[in-house]
């Protein structure tokens, strides 16, 4: 049996080999995205950001708990920050995750960012489809959690959930625009600690005046505990209503089409990146050009311009 | 066209057993990080199972296994067998702690790489990982 279809009939270990190849772009990996295109689409992507420490793997964890105790199959993907120095990262996500780890119905993936700025890594929204694939009801992604600019969440979820907490103090009131605007679903998390009220009274004052995109919905304020197991359902309804207003709408092709420009501009600009510096390290006529450019003889901007034609060029671009 | 990227290495760190501290085992998760390895940790008290459910999920190189408790001789063979049956087989499992060496020699004859005592250089374990990917 193929890969596509393994993973359609959740062999987890299948789908974790085709997670490597896509993340690692290894030969063949656009043959298994080309291939379960036709089996993605019914998944409910939910996105959960904001700011370190908040307790988003935490309240992930209780979340899939909840979908899984409604018969739902739940992905997760957990995205920690690569090192810029080393190339390394430190995934520890599933350290709050350890008691979905034997659960059959949830399938849990760390991701480094390996590049990726916007908070995701640019395979995620191809992971996301190897999930999907494999008939995914639920998938649920953790940003990184810089809280400023993981705003690339919203080109691959339907639902965005910022979570903060009573204890970010300032924070709180220096939230980026950005986060006000990329939340469908605003969780002040940790109701259990004090300043609770105040906080959510504070949000929905911000969200009020804040611009958000959407006429279907106006963005909701739930007050969650994930380690007192508070405010679950509340947050899981809220999902809910928010998938429903959006597809009783025409919120959802709207927003469906902008994670599918986004999932191609990531393809495009892979596949462009890749011949571009295999032609500027092997082509030979590329880099006599390169020697011209550097003995004076011809400007930068007249050759870039000639390498840009043929890498885009497919019959003069040979590099296999 | 070729593979233009890189792939980082990806290491499990696990930590079964009773013992109750994990500075040991997350100096190596930051020391490997800082190599240029991708690596996953989870957090005390793993049972075997969970730790080659994880491994498969997360698709690891290699797993290393920190132990002080001293349980080591039915924790590890258990982690090996569970690890076969999955098809995990090719994936290399060190074990870091106070391990006798008489124990260490039976460990290394049922498959695991290399057995690091306290105190091992980051160093040391480093250069084991890499050296063993390359010749499987
Ligand atoms: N009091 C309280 N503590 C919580 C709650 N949820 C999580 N925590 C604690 O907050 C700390 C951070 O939790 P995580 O779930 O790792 O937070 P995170 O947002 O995923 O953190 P990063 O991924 O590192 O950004 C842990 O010590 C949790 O036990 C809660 O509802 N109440
Ligand atoms: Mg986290």
């Amino acid at each position: 049996m193929d890969i596509v279809k393994k993973i359609f009939y959740r062999d987890r270990y299948a789908l974790s080999k085709a997670i490597s190849i896509i993340e690692n772009r290894e030969d063949g990996y656009l043959d298994i995205l080309k291939d379960i295109y036709k089996n993605t689409g019914k998944s409910h992507v939910i996105g959960i950001t904001g700011p370190p420490g908040v307790g988003k793997s935490t309240l992930i964890a209780e979340l899939a708990q909840e979908f899984v105790s409604q018969g739902k199959y739940v992905g997760i993907i957990a995205i920690d920050p690569t090192s810029p120095f080393s190339g390394g990262a430190i995934l520890g996500d599933r350290i709050r995750m350890n008691d979905l780890e034997l659960n059959k119905n949830v399938f849990i993936r760390s991701m480094a960012t390996r590049g990726g700025i916007g908070g995701i890594a640019t395979t995620t929204r191809n992971i996301i489809r190897l999930m999907e694939g494999f008939q995914m009801d639920v998938i649920i992604v953790e940003t990184v959690g810089t809280g400023q600019a993981d705003v690339d969440i919203i080109n691959v979820a339907e639902t965005v959930a910022v979570v903060l907490s009573p204890n970010l103090g300032d924070d709180i009131q220096t939230l980026k625009a950005g986060m006000l605007e990329i939340g469908d679903i605003f969780i002040i998390n940790k109701i259990d600690i004090e300043g609770a009220d105040e906080a959510i009274a504070y949000l929905e004052n911000m969200i009020s005046i804040a611009k958000y995109p959407y006429k279907e919905w106006m963005p909701v304020v739930i007050g969650t505990s994930a380690l007192k197991k508070m405010g679950i359902k509340e947050l899981v309804d809220a999902i809910y209503q928010h998938k429903k207003n959006l597809s009783a709408s025409k919120g959802i092709p709207k927003r469906n089409e902008r994670v599918l420009q986004y999932e191609m501009e990531g393809i495009i600009y892979d596949e462009f990146m890749n011949r571009m510096r295999y032609m500027m390290e092997h082509d030979p006529e590329t880099k006599e050009l390169m020697t011209e450019v550097y003995n004076k003889n011809i400007d930068p901007y007249t050759a870039s311009q000639k390498i840009l034609e043929k890498v885009i060029d497919k019959n003069k671009f040979n590099g296999k | 066209m070729g593979n233009q990227r890189i792939r980082p290495i990806r290491v499990l760190i696990a930590k079964p057993g009773l013992d109750g501290h994990d500075r040991g085992a997350k100096v190596v998760a930051r020391g490997l990080r800082d190599a240029g390895m991708e690596v996953i940790y989870t957090g005390l008290r793993q049972t075997p199972d969970q730790i080659v459910t994880v491994a498969i999920e997360e698709d690891v190189d290699t797993v290393g296994i920190s132990i002080l408790s001293g349980a080591h001789m039915t924790l590890v063979p258990e982690i090996l067998r569970l690890l076969k049956e999955r098809g995990g087989e090719n994936i290399l499992v060190y074990v870091g702690g106070i391990i006798p060496d008489s124990d260490a020699e039976i460990l290394k004859k049922m498959g695991v790489i290399e057995v690091f005592g306290p105190g091992t250089s980051l160093d040391v374990i480093r250069d084991a990982i890499i050296k063993h990917l390359k010749r499987s």
